[in-house]
This record gives structure tokens, C-alpha cells and sequence, in this order.
């Protein structure tokens, strides 16, 4: 069976999923991380005001920072508890199906939602923050063959930017089908 | 018959007022494009907040997509502070700026 997403009356479900699916949606939580990452907090909670009219503005954009982006961070927070205790919850049917393969499936209730989609959307912005997912650079990286010789310091690196990117695209598939069906 | 002569006329030029024209110039909400936000959120996001038709909602989006910015509503500072908020609690990227 394949990893399925259907709604359902008053929850959607995500069926089909496999072990490694759950470590990948656990994973969200550390991606969301903004911990030794200015530039993805600075994405998150950005000023309310352009770089240009920032010194002008200067006391507004502090006040800002006081009251709004300390509100939306207790917010955001919030959004990443709530999409733990449904991935915690994640019923293991190993033993009703028999099958070889462990099989896992998740019920979200429909008012979950949003925090769903913005604890995805955190570890989207922090990955693309963290891994330069969308410059040149990075670009370039996939679109030349691999060099043949290469560190393996390079390798680890490499590999740890392609599991990113993969996780990227997970959370940016489950999100699209989201925005479709139950937002 | 003699003639009388028109009052003379004059004008008394008064200091000009110092007003700062800016306090009434109007704020706009503008949403800043990112590589990240799904162009179907946005458009949701929008017409959620604002509540515009689809049509009007796609049509923002694709300017920020396009250009790089989107203005989403002009009004009260005050409002369009608030609006602001509400993008950013959704992780767009919004700013509120004065009308040229």
C-alpha cells in the first residue's frame, strides 16, 4: 500500500506510511528549529517595515519585535505541539494488517490543520535558510554529474543537502494537497 | 457722473500652516515574494485574510510572484498594521509602507 492522504468527516487521514515516513514528519520539528540560524529567524519574524524605511522606523520595528514577533513565536511553537502529539498518536497497524512492511497511519482532526501546515512551512523556510535550498549554487550542484573523486567530508555534505532537499519536497507535497482539501 | 473708484483690494497673505501631509497619506500592505510559500497558499492566504474573490486574490499573488511584490490592501496605518500581523502569522513576507 502507498502513502495515501484523504479527507475524511471532521479529520484527514494519512495512510500507507511507513516507518521511515514518521522519522521523516519527526524530523520537521528539528528542521523548524531556529537555533543557531539568524538568517531563519530573521525570515520567520521579519520587520514589518522595508530595510529602507527601517531607521525611520526605527522604535516601530522595535515594538514589533516586543509584541509581535515574541506572540507569533509562542504561535509558531504552539503549531509544532500540536503536530507532535498527532504524530505521536500515529497508530502502528503492524499487527492488524500482518504485513511485512510496518504500516503507520495518522488521523488529523481537521482543526489541526493549520498547525499542521505551519509546522511544515517552519521547516520548509528554516531548510531553505539553512541550505541555501534555492541560490545558484546549490542549482548547479544538481545539474552537473557528480565529480568522481571527491572528500568524503564533500560526500557527508552532499548527501546531508539531497535528504534535505527530499525532506524539502515531502513537506511541500503533503502541504500542496492541504491547501486543497482541508484549509 | 462721477466716478467711484473700486475699493482696493487686498489680500492679506497668511503664514503658511505647517502640516505634515505624510499623517494623512494613506499605508499599503505589500507581500514580498520567498521561493518557499506554495502559490496556492498564498492565493488562500490572501483571500482569507482580505477577503477577496479568487480572482482578485490570484491576481496579487501573481504580481508578487511576477515582480517580486504584491501591494494587498491601502488604507489607515493602523489597519494596515494589523493586516501585517496576520500575514505574518502566516510566514509570509509582509511589510507596510507609505503611497508614493
Amino acid at each position: 500500500m502507498r502513502l495515501s492522504l484523504h479527507r475524511d468527516l471532521g479529520f484527514w487521514r494519512m495512510s500507507g506510511l511507513l516507518g521511515i515516513h514518521i522519522d521523516v514528519l519527526r524530523q520537521a520539528v528539528l528542521d523548524a528549529s531556529m537555533t543557531d540560524c539568524a538568517e531563519g529567524r530573521a525570515r520567520v519574524y521579519p520587520k514589518p517595515v522595508s530595510d529602507k524605511d527601517a531607521a525611520r522606523e526605527a522604535e516601530f520595528v522595535e515594538d514589533w519585535k516586543e509584541f509581535v514577533s515574541d506572540e507569533l513565536e509562542n504561535q509558531f511553537a504552539g503549531d509544532v505541539g500540536v503536530f507532535m502529539t498527532d504524530i505521536d498518536a500515529a497508530e502502528d497497524l503492524r499487527d492488524a494488517k500482518g504485513g511485512k512492511s510496518p504500516q503507520h497511519r495518522i488521523d488529523v482532526p481537521l482543526d489541526h490543520s493549520w498547525a499542521w501546515y505551519s509546522t511544515l512551512n517552519q521547516a520548509r523556510l528554516m531548510l531553505d535558510q539553512k541550505f541555501r535550498l534555492h541560490t545558484p549554487e546549490t542549482a548547479e550542484l544538481f545539474a552537473n554529474e557528480p565529480r568522481q573523486k571527491v572528500s568524503e567530508a564533500e560526500a557527508a555534505a552532499h548527501m546531508e543537502l539531497v535528504m534535505a532537499l527530499e525532506r524539502y519536497e515531502f513537506f511541500s507535497a503533503i502541504q500542496g494537497w492541504m491547501v486543497a482539501h482541508v484549509l | 457722473m462721477p466716478t467711484i473708484a473700486p475699493p482696493e483690494r487686498r489680500t492679506k497673505v497668511l503664514p503658511q500652516e505647517k502640516t505634515d501631509s505624510t499623517l494623512s497619506q494613506p499605508w499599503q500592505v505589500v507581500i514580498h515574494d520567498d521561493p518557499v510559500n506554495l502559490m496556492s497558499y498564498v492565493t488562500l492566504v490572501i483571500r482569507k485574510i482580505f477577503g477577496y474573490e479568487e480572482k482578485e486574490a490570484e491576481r496579487i499573488m501573481m504580481s508578487v510572484h511576477k515582480t517580486g511584490r504584491g501591494i494587498a490592501w491601502t488604507g489607515a496605518r493602523e489597519k494596515a498594521e494589523h493586516y501585517a500581523r496576520e500575514l505574518q502569522a502566516h510566514q509570509l513576507l509582509a511589510t507596510i509602507e507609505k503611497t508614493n
